[in-house]
């Protein structure tokens, strides 16, 4: 089972960004990006579209936007920490604002970490390079117990 | 001459001289003073004349052996009277049973005794008094004003009692006299039209022609019959002659008749229906002249006839005024309530404005700058006379006709501003701003210009008494007309002017309530639509970052997948497209920062200010060793209770620019603060008790044309690759930060030298 980053990311010029950076450095695991906080719920509860557990392998970690169309990132990130079999999932907030009431809600909200979107490429790389550094190849991460 | 021992006094005493007790009386009279049982207790020293007996002989004397039966009982009659004053003059039979002589009786009350005073019977007068009264009257009742009243008052006395003279001669209120109508004879001189010194009528003479409506002199060479005895039996003093229309005459006052050339004089009071002096009417006979008792009465009755109708003629002057002026009163509030700003509602209703003051100019002063209106002193001088008014705690009406007699700086401007008659609308203090000096008080101020006066004295008012080689003192001894000429004068502020004065602040007042509620709705609806420029500029400055961060993006997706077949100049595009999307991404940001501040909660809590500024110095360390600037703090700052996050952002900005705008080669930054009780180092003027932060540099300088437009938002004084750029947001940011704690923002600078931001923190804690 090849565990993918879940990016959950409405806008394509930060999700293009982001697929680019990781073609061009290995991060260590695939991205999956869904577009809505609705379709991330989806895929990580393996509901509509996600049905299939075989099309939806457990995310290592979700990259989160937080101005989302429809349930925004905070509110995606309420719901993934009140399912049980979900809630250990760590979660990167991704936000191009590092207003300190957002940075604040996201971490008493549960979020691993808060990382703001370097606009351009190089420093993105470099933001995606440490990212996958610390939590694909440092961090231990939990297992995901399937349920049965 | 000299007639009397006690002609000669001095200066200090002339205006305490004890007229009242002289202890004796004019001889063309008698005085009997006599116990409740009827004896007689004092008697004058000329009683043979009328009664033809000797005072010593009738001491202790019942009156009813003097006067014949029904006299007697007539006298008994009268004595059950209590207001003995109001009793008219009583007939007696007096002398033997064989020949009875009338005389003329008058009764006042005494010192616990009864005062009879008689004056030689002088036969009914030739003419008829009522008719003379009546045909008076007429005469008074349709006199047009109160000049030709006083006339024709002065010409129904003289007719009455054949006077040489009679003048009616009303009081200033600086108790100068002005004769104001006048009737004689070819004997004498005529004193129309001239003013007479407070001091030919001190004080005590005053009270006592308050307290006596008639007096006459009937001939100022007959010496005075002493009372036997002369002290008061059983007191240290001779009897109160206060209410005797006999007592003998004060020896100055004796001096300045003779001086004048009178023989005998008679003074009528007129009196306001308070009891006030407003005038005298004063009669002048060049030989002795005696006015007998009922002739007198009718000349009282005269004379509170024309007070009633002096009082009547000045109630209806001022009604008429008032009612005059109600017309331009209206005109002036529908002006001032309108839609127009005060000034030039003001400037348009000059005309009324001035003509309810009957003034040629006027200043309102209600904040720094005074709105002046036809002929003013300088703003600068209008100031200066509300802080004189303020200090000197003058009344909320104040008026003067003589201002630069009591303000000396109003000489300058005399010419303009002779007169002055204030209208205090606020009290200094009243509806001040937190955080503010307390407001001045707001005035109205009406001007009269100088007008120079000429004063005919009769005689020389400075030399009222003079001292003679001896050192005595005599009244002066020319009544010739002596001119002076006044100068810093206006015409007088008359009574309708202070009414008129008065309903104009109460409209006034309205008028600024009024205004004031309508700038408090405008202040709502501006805050309102602040707040609504606020959301607009937070959403939009939001909204425009994010396709902005795809155009950047765009660009680096661009430069990576087709950089190589763009060649050079499309790659010098792409920066150049990069580069100028940057940019107004800063700019967004800055908006956005600007907005933001204006609509978040100070999150506000007690918070060490010296450990936030060593912060935001390690947070800049590396721009302030780039620009090789030493941040010096002087001494440790306070803790304080405000919002740390924000303030944070205002050390931030104002020590980066200090570092930043700076061209020397050892550059400093040097953060400090003035504690609510340190002195004021500044040169602006302190914003109230209040913590007060700066930062100061030795940097570039703001020229003083640029110290207002620094704070506006983008603007910035330098090309944007010099001193290192920037965006221009950061000061209207930290200024925006301090104004919501509720404190102001300012520097002060020189160019070359540096500059001092100055920042207040209220006092207050939330």
């Amino acid at each position: 089972m090849n565990r993918p980053l879940l990016l959950v990311e409405d806008n394509d010029a930060d999700a293009m960004s982001m697929l680019r950076v990781s073609n061009s450095i290995p991060l260590g695991a695939p991205i999956h990006r869904v577009k809505s906080g609705e379709d991330a719920i989806d895929y990580l509860l393996h509901r509509g579209a996600y049905s299939d557990p075989a099309s939806s392998p457990p995310p290592l970690l979700v990259l989160l936007d937080i101005h989302l169309p429809g349930l925004n990132g905070l509110e995606v990130l309420e719901t993934i920490r009140s399912h049980p079999e979900i809630k250990t999932t760590p979660v990167v907030m991704f936000s191009s604002s590092q207003e300190q009431s957002l940075v604040q809600a996201a971490y008493r909200d549960g979020a691993n970490s808060y990382v703001q979107k370097p606009t351009d490429l190089s420093e993105l790389r470099k933001a995606a390079e440490a990212l996958s550094q610390f939590w694909l190849a440092v961090a231990q991460l939990p297992s995901v117990e399937r349920p049965s | 001459m000299n007639p009397s021992p006690a002609g000669a006094v001095d200066l200090e005493q002339c205006d305490r001289e004890a007229i009242h007790l002289l202890g004796g009386i004019q001889p063309h009279g008698a005085l009997l003073d006599f116990d409740a049982k009827g004896a007689v207790v004092i008697a004058s020293s000329n009683t043979d004349r009328c009664l033809g007996r000797s005072a010593s002989s009738l001491l202790g004397r019942p009156l009813a052996d003097l006067f014949s039966p029904s006299s007697y009982a007539e006298l008994r009659q009268a004595l059950l009277s209590t207001d003995l004053t109001r009793v008219a003059p009583l007939r007696l039979e007096t002398g033997s049973e064989e020949q009875y002589r009338r005389v003329d009786g008058l009764l006042h009350r005494i010192d616990g005794l009864t005062v009879l005073e008689l004056e030689g019977g002088s036969g009914e007068p030739q003419t008829d008094p009522f008719g003379t009264l009546r045909s008076s009257l007429g005469k008074l009742r349709s006199a047009a004003n109160q000049r030709e009243l006083c006339q024709r008052a002065a010409e129904e006395v003289r007719k009455l009692t054949g006077f040489n003279r009679v003048m009616v001669y009303l009081f200033d209120p600086d108790w100068n006299g002005e004769v104001v109508g006048e009737a004689r004879d070819a004997f004498a001189d005529s004193f129309a039209g001239m003013h007479f010194p407070a001091s030919d009528i001190p004080a005590q003479a005053r009270a006592l022609y308050a307290r006596n409506i008639l007096r006459l002199i009937a001939d100022v060479d007959a010496v005075p019959a002493m009372l036997i005895p002369a002290q008061l039996p059983g007191h240290d003093r001779p009897l109160d002659l206060s209410c005797s229309a006999l007592r003998s005459v004060s020896p100055v006052h004796l001096q300045y008749l003779r001086n004048m050339g009178v023989a005998a004089s008679m003074s009528i009071s007129l009196l306001r229906d308070d009891g006030q002096l407003l005038g005298l009417i004063a009669c002048h006979h060049t030989t002795p002249l005696h006015v007998p008792p009922k002739i007198r009465s009718l000349c009282t009755f005269l004379s509170e006839l024309l007070s009633g109708e002096l009082a009547s003629i000045e109630r209806r002057d001022l009604a008429e005024d008032v009612a005059q002026r109600s017309l331009q009163h209206t005109l002036l509030v529908e002006q001032l309530s309108g839609p127009e700003s005060l000034d030039e509602s003001l400037a348009a209703a000059a005309d009324p404005l001035l003509a309810l003051g009957r003034a040629s100019g006027a200043a309102l002063l209600l904040g720094d700058t005074p709105i002046c209106i036809g002929q003013t002193p300088s703003a600068v001088a209008v100031k200066a006379i509300a802080s004189w008014l303020d200090e000197n705690a003058r009344p909320e009406l104040f008026a003067t006709e003589s201002l630069p007699r009591i303000f000396a700086p109003a000489q300058s401007f005399a010419e303009v501003a002779s007169g002055l008659l204030a209208v205090r609308l606020t009290r200094r203090g009243a509806g001040s701003v937190p955080g503010h000096s307390p407001s001045a008080s707001r005035y109205l101020l009406f001007f009269r210009p100088e007008r120079i006066k000429t004063i005919v004295w009769a005689g020389n008012p400075s030399k009222a008494l003079a001292m003679d080689e001896q050192f005595r003192l005599h009244p002066r001894s020319s009544f010739a007309a002596w001119e002076q000429e006044v100068r810093a004068t206006s015409q007088p502020w008359t009574e309708g002017d202070l009414v008129a004065a008065r309903a104009l602040k109460g409209a006034l007042v309205g008028v600024v309530l009024s205004r004031a509620e309508h700038l408090d709705s405008l202040n709502r609806r501006l805050a309102r639509s602040n707040e609504e420029l606020d959301a607009f500029s937070y959403t939009v400055s939001h909204d425009l970052k994010e396709p902005l961060r795809g155009v950047r993006q765009y660009v680096d997706f661009l430069r990576e997948d087709h950089g190589e077949a763009l060649g050079a100049g499309g790659r010098e595009k792409l920066e150049m497209l990069d580069w100028l999307s940057a940019r107004m991404g800063e700019l967004l940001e800055g908006l956005f920062e600007l907005s933001r501040v204006g609509r978040i909660d100070l999150a506000r809590a007690e918070v060490s200010i010296q450990e936030l500024v060593e912060d935001v110095v390690r947070t800049l360390v590396g721009r302030l060793e780039e620009n090789r600037t030493e941040v010096r703090i002087p001494r440790p700052l306070p803790r304080l209770t405000c919002d740390g996050v924000r303030l944070r952002q205002v050390f931030a900005n104002l020590i980066s620019n200090g570092s930043k705008y700076n061209d020397k080669e050892v550059r400093w930054v040097e953060v400090g603060y003035v504690a609510p009780d340190e002195p004021w180092p500044f040169q602006a003027e302190r914003p109230g008790r209040n913590w007060v932060f700066y930062v100061q540099d030795n940097g570039i300088g703001i020229p003083d044309r640029f110290q207002s437009a620094i704070f506006d938002m983008f603007r910035r004084l330098h090309p944007q690759e010099k001193f290192g750029g920037g965006t221009g947001a950061g000061l209207p940011i930290a200024r925006r930060i301090v104004e919501r704690h509720g404190g102001q923002l300012w520097l002060q600078s020189e160019s070359g030298i540096g500059t001092t931001f100055i920042f207040t923190l209220p006092l207050r804690t939330p």
